[in-house]
């Protein structure tokens, strides 16, 4: 057997397969929807000549937060531009630094497993997938390690997961949300409490406790990463304020954690908003996950913060 | 170290690689090989350098008891019995003390007893470096026996490839290879062979083997803490398990004929497409065939075999089987699976006693066989893997439907009309696939990995330039899975 032969076939499966995933096996109703809600939250946002409260989270972000209700109430343009915490917060924040002026308040009520210093790379990875198919430009904020890993993250099981959504995308398939329950601003709705009992069971079967605190260090380097990019966004005039995403009440979110959270905005210069209930509900108020509110409490969890956040305006 | 380790693929293997080639033109045999044995002591020094004592001791002991076995070949043989005996129970009190001590004690000594063997910490390949040295002093015992060199038994027995998870191998298989004249010689077209089987290993250990895992552990964990698992998860667990072993076993197999073959040394197969066979017995033809062979003729054979009447036949398969389970770990459930396989073997040799030899070549009878067997063999994986006996039972049951079958409401359109009765129609299943509906999209994988291991040919049968194309195909996932890949990796066999 040619020696030669193994190895310029091992290169070339390495060349291959990275521009297959690049220009031709995608994944349309995950990363494909990811990105088309990127597109249409940041065009959106881009329109805004005014000063506007800008809303940066994972899914939470959208569904438990309501910028149509919060322009009904204060009359303050809102884009709300939070998508999914698959992707990291750094590139999240990186496409809003984007639309964001001078004037605008940013509001980032993130998720628990985001600014959690042992997770060195904040999110999930499915950026690079983004990048890798969708936005190819970005990989101008990569660094040399991030591109390679962008490149190499396509595993086996992102391979069928791609020929099944492809199928399933053919026929017509939908996901239970899409760019058609996206308000304009980029909220969700529709996911009314109504519509929330099919999942009661399963939210009511899960295991869940509040988060433990986990101390946001400068030695992560996702998290050094995000706090020189708020503060970019802080000098340009951007009033950046933290906040806590919705869930559950069952116990208590740890004041510590709080806290730790409360350093890591401050430490830049950024602000912090804590509700009076921490963001936390029962259960039979979520709509599938323990961080997406129902429709109807999204509303009045909108409408507590909204007295809070107008005064930064 | 793991063969899918980046210090063993860029550091270890070059090292052993480059000075293989460089003192092969110095034409010593003796020097060559005295260099694999140095590079495979410090392969399983790397894991616990205080073993690497016993398994030198080990040798040195071995090597010597066979010496003077081998002394007494002229005088009375009824003195080469109680030697060779001596030496075989030594070994298993070896394996006995480290393996088995502690489950043991735990059976048959009360909680307050001052003796306590908790905490021994098992060698790596102890269960392999021992079998294969008794099968080397029963064949010393033999007149026909072939003597060797301490140079050459010391690289039999720790020749690194072989070493941690088999095969078990004969000093008959490898030793003349040592003493070829090409030992010496590059044989490229071998080296080509080892490169590629040595790179499809890898990708069926840490793109199959380590993603199948993904789907069990979460289940089999969830079950072991006593929580109930439902129709579809139970089988996720069971067949992901299946083939997580399956690719584990497989690929590290291919790993070791390769990286034998990159040193010039062809290695017995030890694995042969098993999830083809069409009965329990064709089955352990097929899984790990050398171990099947040990234990046929140092363990089946001295028993008895078949030549003390049929009822003793099947009473020497069980024994055998609940020992060969007993090799794989010291536990309960690995004496159950044991004994369940022997159950399966008894029944098909009665099976094929009262059937005709033509029901047996009928092609739906063939195909039935082969369902047959891989449901057995896939269910009895589950007690096998389950950390205890209730969690086992709870996996049964979900498979057995008995907790009920739910799947995401979204796939509903999915299901036929007629089945939607059966299925309970959820948000979301927690131990499905992550719980997500996309999840279960990827569970497409399972199937593919199912076609591969039923429809594929081995790769030591398959032509060069279908190895080049396979490289071709599986290299990106190899390269992405061990340099930026998430999942855990583990190699099973090295537990055993």
């Amino acid at each position: 057997m040619n020696i030669r032969s193994v190895i310029l076939s091992m290169a070339a499966s390495c060349a291959l397969f990275p521009f297959l995933f690049a220009f031709v096996i995608h994944k349309p109703l995950t990363i494909g929807l990811m990105h088309q809600m990127f597109e249409q939250k940041l065009r959106h946002a881009s329109q805004i000549q005014k000063p506007k409260l800008v809303i940066v989270a994972g899914s939470n972000g959208r569904f438990s937060h309501s910028c149509s209700e919060f322009e009904r109430l204060t009359n303050v343009p809102c884009a709300n531009l939070s998508v999914t915490a698959q992707v990291s917060l750094n590139f999240s924040v990186r496409l809003a630094q984007k639309v964001l002026r001078a004037g605008d308040v940013l509001f980032m009520p993130v998720e628990y497993g985001f600014l959690s210093g042992s997770v060195d790379g904040i999110g999930a990875g499915d950026e690079y997938a983004l990048v890798v198919a969708y936005q190819r430009k970005e990989f101008s904020n990569f660094t040399l390690a991030d591109t390679a890993e962008a490149w190499f993250h396509f595993d086996l099981p992102y391979l069928a997961s791609a020929i099944g959504e492809t199928t399933l995308d053919a026929l017509g398939v939908k996901r239970r949300y899409s760019l058609d329950t996206l308000t304009s601003q980029g909220d969700e709705f529709g996911h009314s409490k109504q519509k929330g009992l099919n999942y009661q069971n399963y939210l009511h079967s899960l295991d869940w406790s509040a988060p433990a605190l986990e101390i946001l260090t400068a030695k992560s380097r996702s998290a050094s990463e995000l706090q020189i990019l708020l503060r970019e966004i802080s000098d340009l005039g951007v009033t950046v304020i933290g906040g806590l995403p919705t869930t559950f009440d069952d116990e208590p979110i740890p004041k510590d954690v709080i806290e730790s959270r409360r350093e890591f905005f401050e430490s830049f210069g950024g602000e912090f908003l804590v509700p009076a209930n921490d963001s936390q509900y029962p259960r039979d108020r979520f709509y599938d996950t323990p961080y997406h509110l129902n429709e109807e409490t999204q509303i009045q969890h909108t409408e507590d913060l909204t007295t809070r956040l107008i005064g930064y305006f | 170290m793991l063969f899918n380790s980046i210090e063993f693929l860029l550091i270890f293997l070059p090292i052993c690689l480059a000075g293989h080639f460089l003192l092969r033109p110095i034409g010593n045999r003796s020097v060559s090989i005295w260099w694999l044995t140095i590079c495979s002591f410090v392969f399983y020094a790397y894991w616990e350098i205080e073993y690497l004592f016993l398994l030198i001791a080990s040798i040195v002991a071995n090597f010597q008891l066979a010496k003077v076995i081998r002394s007494l070949e002229d005088e009375a043989t009824n003195r080469k019995a109680p030697l060779l005996a001596l030496g075989i129970v030594a070994n298993l009190a070896t394996i006995g003390y480290f393996k088995y001590a502690g489950f043991l004690g735990a059976v048959f000594l009360p909680e307050e007893s001052a003796v306590r063997f908790d905490g021994i910490l098992l060698p790596l390949a102890i269960s392999f470096f021992t079998f294969q040295q008794i099968a080397y002093l029963v064949d010393a015992a033999k007149p026909t026996f072939q003597d060797r060199s301490f140079t050459e038994y010391a690289l039999f027995v720790s020749f690194f490839p072989q070493l941690i998870a088999g095969p078990i191998v004969q000093h008959n298989d490898v030793v003349p290879q040592f003493r070829a004249p090409k030992f010496l010689r590059f044989d490229r077209a071998l080296f080509g062979f080892g490169l590629s089987l040595l790179l499809l290993g890898l990708f069926k250990k840490v793109v199959l083997a380590d993603t199948s895992a993904l789907y069990a552990t979460p289940v089999f964990s969830a079950a072991d803490s006593g929580v109930q698992v439902q129709f579809f998860e139970a089988w996720s667990a069971a067949l992901g398990y299946s083939f997580q072993l399956y690719f584990d076993f497989s690929g590290y197999s291919d790993m070791a004929l390769g990286l034998a073959a990159l040193f010039g040394i062809r290695l017995p197969i030890n694995f042969n497409s098993p999830y083809k066979a069409t009965s329990i017995i064709d089955f352990w033809r097929r899984w790990h065939i050398t171990l099947s062979d040990f234990l046929k003729h140092y363990l089946y054979f001295p028993l008895g075999g078949d030549r003390k009447g049929k009822l003793r036949r099947h009473v020497n398969l069980l024994i055998t089987m609940l020992l060969g389970g007993l090799w794989h770990g010291a536990g309960w459930n690995f004496i159950i699976w044991g004994g369940v396989h022997g159950c399966f073997l008894v029944v098909n040799h009665l099976w094929r006693q009262f059937s005709g030899s033509q029901l047996r070549r009928w092609k739906l009878g063939i195909l039935l066989g082969w369902a047959l067997t891989l449901v057995c063999v896939i269910s009895a994986w589950v007690v096998f893997r389950a950390e205890t006996l209730n969690g086992a039972l709870e996996i049964y049951k979900g498979m057995l439907g008995l907790n009920g079958a739910t799947l995401p409401s979204q796939v509903k359109i999915l299901v036929p009309a007629s089945l939607q009765g059966f299925v309970t129609f959820t948000g979301s299943s927690k131990l499905l696939a992550g719980g997500t509906v996309m999840g279960l999209f990827e569970m497409l994988f399972l199937f593919m990995i199912m076609g591969i291991a039923i429809l594929s040919k081995n790769l030591y049968q398959l032509a060069p330039w279908s190895r080049t194309v396979l490289v071709l195909i599986t290299g990106y996932f190899t390269v992405q899975a061990i340099g930026f890949g998430k999942a855990p990796s583990e190699f099973l066999y090295f537990q055993f």
